[in-house]
């Protein structure tokens, strides 16, 4: 179980991302008696959903949607998981789909780790922990956080002093200082790719001064400052623990802006602006809280209703392009805002708190990872108009925030679909006894 | 966590219950102290543990979950958290993990029916949290095990609509090697998309794409397509659909006598509908409508743009120089200030396509046509789609003048009074609420989507609709695609308004629900279902006239004590488990399997008995299981 | 707890070598957070604070106190207590025997 190759046999369908898109895929497939790869570069299942506090237009918990799923696919007897591992490239020839991937050590035999995180309580080393957006603070070895899947403990090769603690608190001897990167490759059928999409730099507009101050922050770090297990258990701003009194929303912060280099629209940053906001006038009464938007775009199911909701609970919606964001004293901000309303009138508005809409950008380099170039927006190009999950290589199928921003609700029916385009090219390559999509390859073993 | 040792045997099993008292990360253990209700619970006769955990249905609650069965040897389970409609299956699926047959197991709604109904009682809802967890382990000392039903899967879908997404539905599923049946009520497939032109974002024509996804069909012989075809009359349930189909009512009035097709009746195992949508219909007078002959939806301008032809656009013998659109027709509507629809509600829904559909249009009139002057009248520009904002910018750039407008304070039209025939006057919110008058030439009304009026096949298939009239899905993110209605699935605009790309999407996504559904040659039914005890059963037949479900309970001959006798007997796979039999059964013959009155009396003495809040010395931190 | 076995130790050995050579040394780092975790800690001791007192009274900047803190509370040495205006109050869970000794209040 410590080897983390898998066995030798090809599977159906290697998805790769563990994120809410790619976890759908893959048990669509899986479910349809698909032998499923699912590969996760970081070192839990979950994605940027699992980080969320909850979702819109519901406002269901996020743990409560993403863990279900999650924990759907890591028991399910025809998905294997590999965490911490990258995908390097996919090599399409003749007929076969050879994926190469990378996995990183994590410094823990996952075969013997029983997730107890007695190492992380004898850890000596802390540093600002990547699931909390760097607001709360990780140790250099751990479980990655209390949902995380597998439940297993990741050393930090970055952090760790190689003390030893760990290695003398755990209790099934699971620490390998020894372990190496490994590279290896599978064959599959088919390819989803499920990787996401990141988020451009907080700081990429200098005239908001973003990297001047701690009180601008990024939507996920309010994701987690707003999530039951945040890294302050409330919302506290993080330059000096105050509970804020007033929060602005800067929409289009990093998007619909040729400047830079980002001229689409990110497509959710409306939406979770106001969720967020809400969940704010929840978590602070008395707060004062203000969207500045050029367009609110509450296009989904539910989403217009959700923003009307949110201005009959008194959230301020301002139409106004904000200029440029300047720390002030007592570490408030002061926003220049234009209002558009009021004949392009410049006004100086201070706040505790400023949350910047970040751009989605690409993550997957199509040139690297498939030897094709990207579409003009940088993500994943779209050849094919009806089979809308197709990808420039045969056989190589994407969904959700890969082929461009999306939500979770958009992500998991792209994802829906990926599968079935997947699985009617199986279906078209079996032979015709198997022509119903019965699964040619050997179930997949162990779960990583 | 809290304990008490095993009671004495206290029912039929010797139970050993597992109390799990969940916090939804603050959503339950903000209001109810769920440490004091695992105290409390653990009292209980019969309960052998109990736990708080912040997140019962993450892994490690599970695990949690899972292990106690085998360690501390649990024969029964609760969880109370939220409701079960959300994890129930979560739940049995962890108590089955733990070796333990999935209905021992007892799902307590602490969160919508507590936490989130009593925020302002704590106290009152910590005492309720109790009761309900009470009245949970009492029915659970008289729970047996159950077995879910298995029936034979009729591996075939049947798509209802032939639009894109019911020919995109239809093809994928015939390409993955099943056997579908496509029916359309109108003589052609490809549905409002046959209406369009040109399509955003591609610049492809409509064409095309519908040829390509006929093609797709008519290349798979699994795929059978009915046209002028309807659903006229559904029985069965998932794995087992009886539908007769039989000529669309057009078509029957024009056939002479006798159809081959009528009353044809098809077995399948999932139904997928694809009924798509209709453009709203201004009410007459709305932005002039009817009023004006300047007043067009946009359906019409896109044909007529479609098929000008010479030097300027002309709309009734009549050059169009000044070209407006109009946003938001029909969508993002304000009690109060739009007219309500005939159900008394407005359409207070966005429907996503109609701005970038607006701005497609007008650049190209633009294009065609470049001196014509065009006006675009918005609330917000909603082009969020990849390709979308494109249109916007080279709107913009292609001098196409915006003006906007509040949805409380909608523009006016109105003759003419600068020598064209009509006018829009409206507060401008991009000059400060100045108000703007534009005169104009022709004013093309961007109507949204509503659904389509299936009103037939939403009784006959019993589907759920949501506030805004599209079909509802179980759950926007767990369970897109389908219906409350198992094995009943939905595809493109019939569910909310769609781009193509979106519809298609959704139609693939169906399938893939479908493809699952009948990837096996057996369905498991739930096995909450009547169950007749023939020694009880006297044959008065009443609880036939209680029985909605038709086909649910069937006529037995037998003997009783020597003479012959008509008794009931239950068809699990249409019993609904709705329990009207049970209810009027004088001689208590009939009990629901799984939820049998036993197990309700037992719930209320529950309810009755259950112990005094004892106070948790730890109060309410959220917890994630974990010690340090 | 199980002692260091030879096999261990030479594993740990090439660990820090193999992370000499690609340059990163992170002591000097975990050096300085013991440093600032133990100045937070007997801030601490002197009894409930907030976040800009704790940092008059440790001489760390405001923002690096309340990270130390969301440490604390996760690992369970410090824990929320009351409110004082617009900032919630901090105390530590340590027994006196296991807190570092306050530091002279600053000047």
């Amino acid at each position: 179980m410590d080897d983390p190759r898998p066995s030798p046999s090809p599977v159906d369908v290697v998805v790769v991302g563990g994120g809410i898109a790619g976890l759908e895929a893959a048990l669509d497939l899986a479910d349809q008696d698909y032998a499923v790869l699912l590969v996760e570069r970081e070192s839990s299942i979950g994605g940027k959903m699992i980080a969320l506090s909850k979702t819109f237009p519901t406002l269901d918990c996020s743990s409560c949607i993403t863990t279900p799923k999650m924990s759907a696919a890591f028991h399910h007897p025809r998905i294997r998981i590999l965490t911490s591992t990258e995908l390097e490239r996919v090599e399409a020839r003749a007929g076969s789909r050879r994926v190469h991937l990378r996995r990183k050590p994590t410094y823990v035999d996952n075969g013997l780790c029983i997730g107890c995180r007695l190492c992380e309580y004898a850890c000596p080393v802390e540093f600002p922990d990547p699931f909390e957006e760097g607001l709360g603070a990780q140790r250099a070895i751990a479980v990655p956080f209390s949902n995380a899947l597998p439940q297993k403990a990741v050393l930090d090769a970055r952090h760790c002093i190689a003390c030893g603690a760990c290695v003398k608190a755990c209790p099934t001897d699971a620490i390998r200082f020894d372990q190496q990167e490994e590279r290896f490759t599978v064959e599959a059928g088919a390819v989803i790719l499920a990787t996401g999409f990141g988020l451009n730099a907080l700081g990429l507009k200098p005239e908001y001064h973003a990297s001047q101050s701690l009180n601008i922050i990024s939507p996920m770090q309010l994701e987690r400052l707003l999530a039951p297990h945040g890294p302050y258990g409330r919302v506290l701003r993080p330059s000096d623990g105050k509970v804020p009194g007033s929060v602005a929303f800067v929409l289009c912060a990093g998007s619909r802006d040729l400047s830079l280099g980002v001229p689409y629209c990110s497509r959710i940053c409306c939406m979770y602006s106001i969720k967020e906001a809400m969940l704010l006038s929840g978590a602070l009464p008395v707060a004062d809280l203000t969207v500045y938007y050029m367009d609110i775009r509450a296009f989904g199911k539910g989403h217009e209703q959700f923003y009307q909701n949110a201005k009959a609970m008194g959230i301020n919606f301002v139409k106004g392009k904000v200029a440029r964001i300047d720390p002030v004293d007592h570490d408030d901000l002061s926003l220049r805002v234009e209002l558009e309303e009021e004949g392009g009138r410049v006004e100086e508005r201070r706040h505790d708190l400023v949350v910047l809409a970040q751009g989605a950008i690409p993550v997957l380099e199509p040139a690297t990872a498939l030897g094709v170039p990207a579409a003009p927006d940088g993500f994943l190009n779209q050849p094919d108009t009806v089979r809308i999950t197709c990808t420039d290589i045969e056989g190589v199928f994407a969904a959700g925030a890969a082929l461009g921003p999306k939500d979770i609700v958009d992500s998991i029916l792209e994802a829906g679909a990926a599968a079935m385009e997947a699985a009617r090219f199986l279906a078209a390559r079996a032979p015709a006894s198997s022509a119903a999509g019965k699964s040619t390859a050997s179930p997949p073993s162990v779960h990583a | 966590m809290s304990r008490s040792s095993a009671q004495p045997d206290s029912g039929p099993a010797s139970p050993r219950i597992g109390v799990y008292v969940c916090q939804c990360g603050g959503n339950i253990s903000d209001v109810v102290d769920t440490a004091t209700v695992a105290k409390t619970a653990a009292l209980i006769p019969g309960v052998a543990l109990s736990k708080v955990h912040a997140f019962m249905c993450s892994e490690p609650g599970q695990a949690m979950i899972a292990e106690d069965i085998r360690n501390e040897h649990l024969n029964r389970v609760v969880v109370a958290s939220c409701s079960p409609f959300l994890h129930e299956l979560t739940f049995r699926t962890a108590v089955h993990r733990g070796g333990l047959n999935p209905y021992l197991y007892e799902h307590v709604n602490i969160r919508e029916q507590v936490s989130w109904a009593h925020h302002g009682d704590p106290a009152g809802a910590t005492v309720k949290a109790i009761r309900l967890v009470a009245a949970a382990v009492h029915r659970l000392r008289h729970v047996e095990p159950l077995e879910e039903i298995r029936l034979p899967n009729h591996r075939r879908a049947l798509v209802i609509g032939g639009g894109i997404a019911g020919m995109k539905a239809a093809g994928d599923l015939a390409g993955k090697g099943l056997d579908v049946v496509l029916v359309e009520q109108s003589a052609t497939l490809g549905g409002r998309v046959n209406e369009l032109s040109t399509l955003f974002p591609a610049e492809e024509s409509a064409a095309p794409l519908v040829r390509r996804l006929n093609d797709d069909l008519q290349a798979h012989p699994r795929v059978v397509v009915l046209t002028e075809t309807v659903v006229k009359a559904v029985s069965g349930f998932m794995g087992n659909y009886d539908v007769m189909v039989g000529p669309a009512p057009a078509a029957a009035g024009a056939a002479s006598g006798a159809d081959p097709q009528e009353g044809r009746h098809l077995t399948v195992g999932t139904i997928i509908v694809a009924t798509g949508y209709d453009y709203y219909r201004p009410a007459e007078g709305e932005y002039g409508f009817q009023r004006h002959p300047q007043v067009i939806p946009m359906p019409e301008f896109i044909t007529l743009l479609a098929r000008a032809s010479g030097e300027t656009l002309e709309w009734q013998g009549r050059p169009v120089r000044r070209l407006g659109f109009m946003h938001c027709v029909g969508s993002r509507q304000i009690e109060g200030v739009h007219p309500p629809q005939p159900d008394g509600r407005v359409n207070d829904y966005c429907s996503r396509v109609c701005c970038t559909t607006a701005l497609h249009q007008a650049l190209a009139a633009k294009r065609r046509f470049p001196r014509m002057a065009v006006f675009d009248f918005h609330q917000d520009i909603r082009t969020y789609g990849r390709g979308h904002e494109d249109y916007y910018l080279r709107a913009s750039q292609a001098g196409i003048m915006f003006f906007r407008f509040h949805g409380d304070d909608p523009p006016v039209v109105e003759p003419g009074s600068n020598g064209t025939p009509i006018q829009v006057r409206l507060k401008d919110w991009l000059t400060w609420g100045e108000e703007v008058v534009a005169p104009l030439d022709l004013l093309v009304l961007a109507v949204g989507m509503t659904p389509r009026d299936n009103r037939g096949l939403v009784s006959l298939l019993k589907l759920p609709v949501g506030a805004d009239r599209f079909l509802q899905e179980v759950h926007p993110k767990l369970r897109p695609v389908e219906t409350a209605v198992n094995g009943i699935l939905l595809a493109g605009t019939a569910q909310a308004p769609m781009a193509i790309d979106e519809t298609l999407a959704s139609a693939s996504a169906a399938a893939a629900k479908a493809a699952v559904l009948l990837a096996h040659d057996e369905v498991h039914l739930e096995p909450f279902k009547a169950r007749v005890d023939p020694e009880k059963c006297v044959g008065c037949g009443v609880c036939f006239a209680q029985c909605a479900y038709d086909g649910a309970l069937v006529r037995e001959e037998g003997q009783r004590e020597g003479a012959p006798i008509t008794r009931a007997k239950v068809n699990p796979g249409l019993c609904v488990g709705c329990g009207a039999c049970v209810a009027v059964c004088p001689t208590r013959a009939i009990d629901l399997q799984g939820w049998t009155l036993n197990q309700f009396e037992a719930m209320v003495d529950g309810l009755l008995s259950a112990p005094q809040p004892v106070a948790a010395t730890n109060s309410n931190p959220v917890s994630d299981g974990r010690t340090h | 707890m199980a002692a260091l076995t030879e096999a261990h130790k030479a594993a740990l050995k090439r660990f820090r070598e193999l992370r000499k050579q690609k340059g990163g040394d992170p002591g000097k780092a975990a050096a300085q957070f013991r440093q600032e975790r133990k100045a937070v800690e007997s801030a601490l001791k002197r009894g409930p604070a907030t976040v800009p007192e704790l940092a008059r009274a440790s001489g760390l900047p405001a923002h690096k106190v309340l990270w130390h803190l969301a440490g604390m509370r996760k690992y369970g040495t410090a824990q929320e207590t009351a409110q004082d205006g617009d900032y919630p109050k901090y105390a530590s869970t340590l027994s006196p025997a296991e807190a570092p000794a306050p530091a002279p209040a600053q000047p």
